[in-house]
């Protein structure tokens, strides 16, 4: 009787989790924007492509890539 | 003392030990119970995950000026409103593309950037080799309803041929229910392996044979 009023007491714990984070999800969370433009996407969040928050990544820097070169051996 | 023939008969005859029951909490049930709930958790994150509206999407043709499409007007009509965005750009052999993102508001203000360079390459060593990596996404939310823009630029060794571009509105963040799910289903694996060592079991008989 105990092990099941303890079984019932944990699935009422891991329910009430379960339905406070529809809050979160709803909201967008640990996605970039989430906590302002500045402060990036979450640290859970991954697969996404890096973000930068000055005005453009490679403004004012014209043609600072093209002597490097992209793929696997870039920057070697 | 000696044992008579058959008290040693029954001594030999004992089945092999079981593991210990818990006089408490089941753990074989509570395991279960967190494999479920995981399960169910992974499913809801999948859920958040769906589109449910198409915003933008275009076949785009860069240009030697830089920006080549600018994605929008993108209407946030609620607060924290989610959004993906999908980029594959058709790269040549043994090229590069810089492509970038900026996110901007109504008045055309800057708010971020995001982007990654894409490449091909190919090779022949023991046999021909192709790597790329031809595409990236980003999920964004915006915190405030408005109207929002995404201009594409790129900075490439060569043209890209063509950039296939897709902005949807997805349900919500999948990254709450994902990480709740992975967490009770690890949980699930150790009670799991306290009460029955399935695990433990199964490596064992891999080491014997």
């Amino acid at each position: 009787m105990n092990s099941k009023k303890a079984l019932i007491g944990v699935a009422a714990v891991l329910a009430i989790i379960y339905f406070s984070l529809f809050s979160m999800a709803t909201n967008g969370y640990g996605y970039m924007g989430y906590h302002g433009y500045n402060s990036g996407p979450s640290f859970w969040y991954w697969g996404g492509t890096r973000s930068y928050y000055d005005r453009s990544f490679r403004s004012n820097r014209l043609n600072a890539s093209s002597t490097r070169g992209g793929g696997p051996g870039s920057g070697k | 003392m000696a044992y008579t023939l058959s008290e040693r008969h029954k001594h030999i005859q004992q089945p092999p030990e079981q593991p210990p029951q818990q006089p408490g909490l089941n753990l074989g049930t509570l395991a279960s119970l967190f494999f479920v709930a995981g399960l169910v958790s992974l499913v809801t994150a999948w859920i958040f995950s769906f589109e449910t509206e198409r915003v933008y999407a275009t076949k785009a043709q860069p240009n030697n000026s830089g920006v080549f499409t600018e994605a929008g007007p993108i209407t946030v009509r609620k607060f924290n409103e989610a959004y993906h965005i999908e980029l594959e750009a058709y790269i040549g052999e043994m090229q590069w593309s810089f492509i970038e993102g900026e996110v901007l508001n109504a008045s055309k203000q800057s708010l971020f950037s995001f982007g990654e360079e894409l490449w091909h390459e190919t090779g022949y060593d023991e046999g021909h080799w192709r790597e790329q990596n031809n595409a990236f996404n980003m999920d964004i939310t915006f915190p405030n309803p408005g109207t929002y823009y995404i201009r594409f630029s790129s900075e490439s060794s060569q043209l890209p041929r063509n950039v296939k571009i897709k902005i949807t509105k997805r349900l919500g963040s999948s990254l709450p229910h994902f990480w709740f799910g992975i967490t009770l289903i690890i949980i699930g694996i150790l009670l799991n392996e306290v009460r029955n060592r399935t695990i433990s079991r199964v490596v064992g008989s891999l080491l014997e044979d």
